[in-house]
């Protein structure tokens, strides 16, 4: 009987027969690819597979289909956690600095559902720091931004707002997410939001971020639990103010704070230990 | 009734301590206890948590009992209640 081996083939273990090549097993699973992973690294050239290769098969501009890509989040992020995740819903209050970069690292985690509000448009100004392009200049950060997720992954739904958030319509608008995100710029909107989204959502948690500019070290913004359900990200003392500019490193460090508590949140783990 | 206030932020670095008790009478609001916390320090203190006309600034963020609460709201103050300070910061 020939040796048998297990090999992982997009992150699903595979039994195949000891001596199969690269090119063999392209054959039988994807015959039109053109590029073939093994191992984390571009193989052109055909050899015999060892048992625990992992191998990838892709063909260029091909888009993975759900299953597949859900496959591959599952593997990498353990089947509990995705199923979690794919479950979930997420607000995010400004789609600036902030809740571009929090709804991009969301969305490639694979988060359920995104509930994006923002009036706003995309300016030049924006792109030293917020997750957009420079031919979305014009556009409502809204459209640019779901038009960015899609293309980072496609399953995602993704509901979107572009109105200007006030105390009245911040109920409505986010009144089934599991966990909310602040990510306004200006600091009576962030109270504002604070005190609607507590009020007429009693115990749902809420993310904010708090002094985030310039570029001090990274290592001053940090997660911290205020009270029940309120988590505040950043240093809580410096302000964008001339000579200290919002930049993207730091404003990237407090916004992947910002999700790695609204991950930790949805697993039922305290986003501050 | 004694409260204890706890200062976050800007308000704890201006305050150099992480909180405060105060005596405050019965029917006292959140207002009085943010006027009275306000009233121990400086200008500096004072202008972050007040407005020229002396109301509460639209960037305070006030915690009754580790709850976010509206500061237009008047929860009632009890004996050892805790009260939270924390101004938001521009930026995002």
């Amino acid at each position: 009987m020939a040796d048998r081996i297990v090999i992982k083939l997009a992150e699903r273990p595979v039994e195949i027969d000891a001596g199969t090549t690269l090119h063999q097993l392209r054959e039988r699973h994807k015959p039109d690819a053109d590029v073939v992973v093994l191992n984390g690294a571009p193989m052109p050239q055909d050899r015999a597979l060892t048992a625990g290769d992992d191998v990838v098969f892709i063909k260029r501009g091909e888009v993975p289909g759900r299953e597949e890509l859900e496959a591959l989040m599952a593997a990498r992020h353990t089947p509990g956690v995705h199923a979690v995740l794919k479950r979930s819903a997420v607000g995010i209050a400004g789609l600036g600095g902030l809740g571009s970069a929090i709804a991009i690292a969301l969305a490639r985690i694979g988060v359920g559902r995104l509930v994006l509000a923002d009036f706003d448009v995309v300016e030049p100004s924006n792109l030293n720091r917020q997750q957009y392009f420079i031919d979305q200049i014009g556009l409502l950060k809204t459209d640019a931004l779901r038009a960015n997720l899609e293309r980072v992954n496609p399953h995602v739904n993704i509901e979107t707002h572009a109105v200007r958030l006030t105390k009245e319509n911040v109920p409505e608008i986010f009144a089934d997410v599991d966990v909310m995100v602040e990510a306004f710029d200006a600091a009576d909107q962030k109270a504002m939001l604070v005190e609607s989204f507590c009020k007429a959502r009693p115990g749902v948690p809420l993310v904010v971020a708090t002094g985030l500019a310039g570029h001090m070290p990274s290592n001053t913004v940090t997660t911290r639990k205020v009270g029940r359900a309120l988590v505040v990200v950043g240093d809580l003392v410096t302000a964008a103010a001339p000579g200290t500019g919002l930049m993207a490193p730091r404003v990237g460090v407090a916004a992947h704070h910002q999700a790695n508590a609204v991950l930790r949140l949805l697993l039922g783990e305290d986003p501050e230990a | 009734m004694r409260i204890t206030v706890h200062l976050l932020g800007q308000l704890r670095h201006l305050a150099a301590r992480d909180s405060v008790s105060i005596e405050v009478g019965e029917g006292a609001t959140v207002r009085d206890v943010v006027m009275q916390v306000a009233a121990g320090y400086d200008e500096a203190f004072r202008a972050i948590v007040l407005d020229a006309q002396g109301a509460l600034r639209p960037s305070l963020m006030v915690l009754h009992n580790d709850i976010p609460i509206d500061k237009a709201s008047a929860p009632r103050l009890r004996e050892g209640d805790q009260v939270t300070l924390l101004t938001a910061i521009a930026g995002g």
